[in-house]
């Protein structure tokens, strides 16, 4: 392996820095996508978490039920629960509920539902005063 | 690979590793102004800091670094914006994405720009499509990610266009500087390979030209002179290239002294007079009134910018004429623009052949090289040395309407204080001349020129009037020792009169006779035998050729032993002699080698032993040296260490240093100039090589000196004269006698000295090198094999010098099995010098201790001084020391041998030695051998 002598330099001068690599560019290796790949997969995970768990309490409780619960199923798990229906998602087995009880979400997961937690806002490239959702 | 590309890339990745730390604290501080949760925002950040850093310390600056950071990058106001949420900023935030994206900028990498620009889409498509869709039912705004996909793209493809356009410039830059390493290497290869080719063209042809001084019969003749013809043909075109490789190399730098324009064009008109004569060309010179007589430039250079241009209107002018001119165009300050023009009748040129021409290996067509020969450099040579000049070189042709070329070049005008004609050696001021010319005005001219030089010159108008001259000062015991004689002249010319000069009765030796001829040397045939003449010259007589002509035919003289010895040795400038010089040397041989040297060039020489006692003196002297003189490897203190002491105080330009070590090698040399020393030259030492480095570097003694020498300090020579006519046998082998006298100057009784001390100093050395390594004084040992090496070359005793460099190596190497093996050989070869130096050293009776009163009482002194700090250091060198105290006091073998220091230091009781020598007194220079017997006596 070559190294270059500034590399040499630099790498005496500060210690604790990582040794260079030469300039030679590897040839495109996918290898090298793996560790920025999983960066990226960690951190939109770890920000969709963040989102479903962001939301202020409103009365209104986001449902999120197994994925082979029907609309149907969806919205009976709410009323058992005690709550009202407010609105419905692209996705059966998600909607939105709403309640004035405290212990409503901890009685909807009980039911049966995956996830209730409050309705998070709307992320993303939106105004403050744009953010809440209106369902 | 591109270092610079590198380097660039190592910076961004360190720039961002401190970037991403920072953002922890911030994104704290972020959190606590927003309600958020300070822990969680800090674990994010760390996540995200702690990733990159990994990658980083795993990878350096490779692609998955450059990655990671892309991606980390665009994490940064992902994590703003979550913890922005409902802020007012929230939107401001989305700003800080483009700042992140252009910071990728920095790896030069299109690929990392690419992937944080797919990061951010992602981003985006998950927060503002992906999940407001699944959730809430209408709600993703995929207008709005496009739209936001769109500038992100957009300032995407402007950064990755940025990115490739900065590496292919370091690309440029990394190829430029590649090609220009390429070119200085063969530029350099070739002033290296040309040099080494010169060497040995210059003893071909000087070998040719001794032949062709031997009675050699017309076909051989013929032979030799056409080997030397292509010789010299060949030394044209080496040195042609070597030229122009070191100009091209950066390594033309020009000389500025006064010298004389009319002479110089003269001189180099002279040169081609031949040549001229040859093609039957004119060639005449127009020098304005206007020009100075003499300015301040680089005559050799302008001297071969006019060779150059009047060669070349030669060759090309067959039958036709040559005019060289020089006006002054322009005067500014101190600077005259000189316009030289030489215009000749040739064949001219077509402007596409003018084009080409000042460009290099370039002539008019390969045709011209066909029919003309030479190397198509010349011009490209001339222009090269103008332009450094500060001029311009051009030409003006028409085909068959001959050329004409125009080279202006600045120089300076010349320092009124500092005029500096040609003085004749002092030697050449002795010489008592004849000149003979029939024309008045060269009776004149020479008159003129001998005066200035202040040599004596008696004129005569013919052949007749010189014989009488010659025959009656040769009665007058007042013979003359030169005879300058006008080839043609009325009644007897110039060779009828060295043949009636030869053959008529005379007392003294015929005086040398130089040939004065305005027909070119080749006129002057002699049928094959030795000229009856010493050399020619041509018409019109330059002085610089004239006087260089005749300390030539007086060197030859002093080589060939003649009465002229003494004075044939190197000499310094007159301005410089009476300068006070601080020899600084250990070694007792090299130091008298170089005070007998410094000595006779007219230097005032003071002596240090060793770097510390070097210091001292200059200390002492205040600034009175005019340059010290410092060899390197030294016991106590080293060269390196006490220049590196006296630079503290006096800088290079106030006091010069020159080192003088017997390495040869370049890296010494750098050793020495990075200690501070203003330059090296290397031992053996080269007389004439020291007296060029002692002038570029002396400062001419002002004042006489005024220094109270220190009291072992040398003040004048100590040559002892010549007790017997016959010092030296004619030879004495394995020393080279004749080589080693030039060395002292020819100074015999010296060498006679240096040689027996040798023998007395160097008799044990084998012994003692051996006793330093089998009780691991490598240092020590390796020093005496250095300074055996340094003797040995100055005696010229090849095989020794060599040996001892091996051991000296072998030493430094660790290699003391090896050098134990060379020390062997050494042992073998010093036999018959050992024999050779004792054959030299007067018998005495096995009853006298001491050789008589011939010792030197100040160097008996200092050798007991130096004797007793060698005990007092407990060095095995002390013995070697005894020897040089026991040589100094005179001393036999036998009283040696016996003496109690030497007993004790035999058994290595130094202290006991120490108090001896306490007690030991040295004979003063009056005692007579009797007495000086008893006291050794009384002291064992």
């Amino acid at each position: 392996m070559i190294w270059t002598a500034n590399a040499h330099r630099m790498d005496t001068r500060s210690a604790g820095a990582p040794r260079r690599r030469p300039h030679r560019e590897p040839a495109g290796s996918l290898r090298d996508y793996l560790p920025a790949a999983a960066l990226l997969t960690v951190g939109l995970a770890a920000l969709a978490v963040s989102w479903f768990l962001s939301g202020p309490n409103s009365g209104q409780y986001l449902v999120i039920a197994s994925p082979t619960t029907s609309l149907t199923g969806s919205i009976d798990l709410v009323r058992r629960a005690g709550g009202r229906l407010a609105a419905t998602s692209t996705l059966p087995n998600i909607v939105i509920a709403g309640s004035d009880r405290d212990d409503f979400p901890a009685t909807l997961r009980l039911a049966g539902a995956w996830l209730a937690v409050p309705v998070p806002p709307v992320a993303g490239c939106i105004t403050s005063s744009a953010q809440e959702p209106n369902p | 690979m591109i270092v610079e590309l590198d380097k660039l890339r190592y910076q961004s990745g360190r720039l961002l590793l401190a970037l991403f730390w920072l953002h922890v604290p911030l994104f704290v501080a972020v959190a606590l102004l927003t309600g958020g949760a300070p822990a969680m925002a800090a674990l994010a950040g760390i996540v995200v800091a702690g990733s990159y850093h990994l990658t980083w310390m795993r990878s350096g600056t490779a692609p998955a670094t450059r990655y990671v950071s892309a991606v980390a990058l665009m994490a940064e106001p992902a994590i703003l914006l979550v913890l922005l949420r409902g802020h007012a900023w929230q939107m401001d935030m989305h700003m800080y994405f483009f700042a992140m994206l252009t910071l990728t900028i920095g790896w030069c990498d299109r690929r990392a720009v690419l992937v944080a620009a797919t990061a951010v889409a992602l981003h985006h498509l998950l927060l503002l499509y992906l999940l407001p869709s699944a959730v809430f039912s209408g709600q993703g705004n995929l207008g709005r990610v496009l739209l936001h996909a769109v500038i992100v793209a957009f300032q995407s493809l402007v950064l990755v266009w940025l990115s490739d356009r900065l590496v292919e410039s370091f690309e440029l830059r990394e190829r430029t500087r590649e090609a220009e390493a390429a070119s200085r290497a063969k530029s350099m290869f070739l002033a290296n390979m040309s040099h080494e080719i010169r060497t040995p063209m210059n003893a071909i042809l000087g070998f040719c030209h001794l032949i062709a001084r031997t009675d050699l019969d017309p076909r051989q003749k013929d032979y030799v002179g056409k080997i030397s013809q292509a010789g010299a043909s060949l030394l044209r075109l080496i040195n042609d290239i070597l030229d122009f490789s070191k100009n091209e190399a950066g390594k033309l730098t020009l000389e500025t002294s006064p010298f004389d324009l009319r002479n110089a064009i003269a001189s180099q008109l002279q040169l081609m007079a031949t040549e001229a004569q040859a093609k039957r060309v004119t060639v005449t010179s127009e020098i304005a009134s206007a020009v100075p007589h003499r300015l301040c430039g680089d005559e050799l250079r302008f001297n071969q910018v006019v060779l150059n241009l009047v060669s070349n209107a030669v060759k090309f002018s067959e039958n036709g004429s040559v005019t060289v001119s020089l006006d002054s165009v322009a005067e500014q300050d101190e600077q005259v623009t000189l316009e030289l023009r030489v215009r000749d009748t040739g064949i001219g040129m077509t402007p596409e052949q003018q084009a080409a021409l000042f460009q290099s290996f370039a002539q008019a067509d390969s045709s011209t090289t066909r029919r003309f020969g030479g190397t198509g450099l010349g011009l490209a040579i001339c222009r090269q040395i103008v332009e450094q000049m500060g001029g311009t070189i051009r030409v003006e042709s028409a085909p068959g309407q001959g050329s004409t070329f125009i080279a202006r070049m600045v120089m300076s005008h010349e320092d009124e204080n500092a005029v500096a004609d040609i003085a004749a050696p002092e030697h050449v001021q002795r010489l008592r001349v004849l000149a003979a010319d029939d024309n008045a005005a060269s009776r004149q001219l020479l008159h003129d020129i001998f005066a200035e030089w202040r040599i004596s010159l008696d004129l005569v108008a013919s052949g007749d009037e010189a014989l009488s001259a010659i025959r009656g000062a040769d009665e007058a015991d007042r013979a003359y020792d030169l005879v300058l004689l006008d080839w043609k002249m009325p009644g007897m010319n110039g060779m009828e009169t060295i043949e009636a000069m030869q053959a008529m009765p005379h007392k003294a030796p015929l005086p040398r006779t130089l040939i004065v001829t305005a027909y070119g040397a080749d006129s002057l045939t002699v049928n094959g035998n030795a000229p009856p003449f010493a050399a020619v010259l041509t018409k019109p007589i330059a002085p610089r050729a004239l006087l260089d002509t005749i300390v030539d035919i007086f060197a030859h003289d002093a080589a060939a032993g003649h009465a002229m010895e003494a004075e044939a040795a190197p000499a310094l400038a007159e301005r410089f002699r009476g300068a006070r010089v601080l020899l600084v040397e250990d070694n007792e041989i090299n130091r008298e080698i170089a005070i007998e040297l410094l000595a006779q060039a007219g230097l005032v020489v003071d002596c240090a032993e060793n770097g510390r006692i070097g210091c001292e003196r200059v200390e002492a002297a205040g600034g009175a040296y005019a340059a010290v003189l410092m060899d390197v490897q030294m016991p106590e203190m080293d060269g390196i260490a006490a220049t590196r002491h006296i630079r503290e105080t006096w800088p290079a330009d106030r006091l010069p240093i020159i080192a003088m070590t017997a390495h040869a090698h370049e890296e010494e040399r750098q050793r020495c100039l990075a200690a501070g020393m203003n330059d090296h030259i290397s031992k053996p030492v080269d007389p004439a090589a020291l007296m060029r480095t002692l002038e570029r570097w002396l400062r001419p003694a002002a004042t006489p000196p005024v220094v109270p020498a220190p009291a072992a300090s040398v003040e004048v020579l100590p040559v002892r004269t010549a007790a017997s006519p016959a010092i030296l046998p004619e030879s004495l082998p394995p020393f080279d006698l004749p080589a080693a006298l030039r060395r002292v100057n020819g100074k015999a009784s010296l060498l006679h000295k240096l040689i027996v001390t040798f023998g007395e100093t160097y008799a044990a050395v084998a012994q003692d090198l051996r006793t330093q390594l089998a009780g691991g004084f490598l240092p020590d040992a390796r020093r005496l094999a250095h300074s055996l090496k340094g003797v040995a070359g100055s005696l010229e005793l090849a095989e020794i010098q060599r040996s001892a460099a091996t051991i000296e190596k072998l030493i430094a190497e660790g290699e003391t099995e090896q050098a134990l093996v060379t020390i062997a050989a050494l042992e073998v070869q010093l036999v018959p010098a050992l024999a050779a130096a004792a054959s030299l050293t007067p018998r005495r009776s096995a009853e006298a201790s001491f050789a008589g009163p011939g010792h030197d009482s100040d160097a008996a002194v200092a050798a007991r001084e130096e004797l007793r700090d060698l005990i007092r250091r407990r060095s095995l060198g002390a013995r070697a020391g005894f020897g040089r105290f026991a040589a100094a006091i005179g001393l036999s073998d036998g009283a040696r041998a016996d003496h109690p220091i030497n007993r004790a230091l035999e058994k290595l009781d130094y202290d006991t030695a120490l108090a001896l020598i306490g007690t030991e007194e040295v004979p003063s220079d009056t005692e007579d051998a009797p007495s000086a017997t008893d006291k050794a006596g009384a002291a064992a």
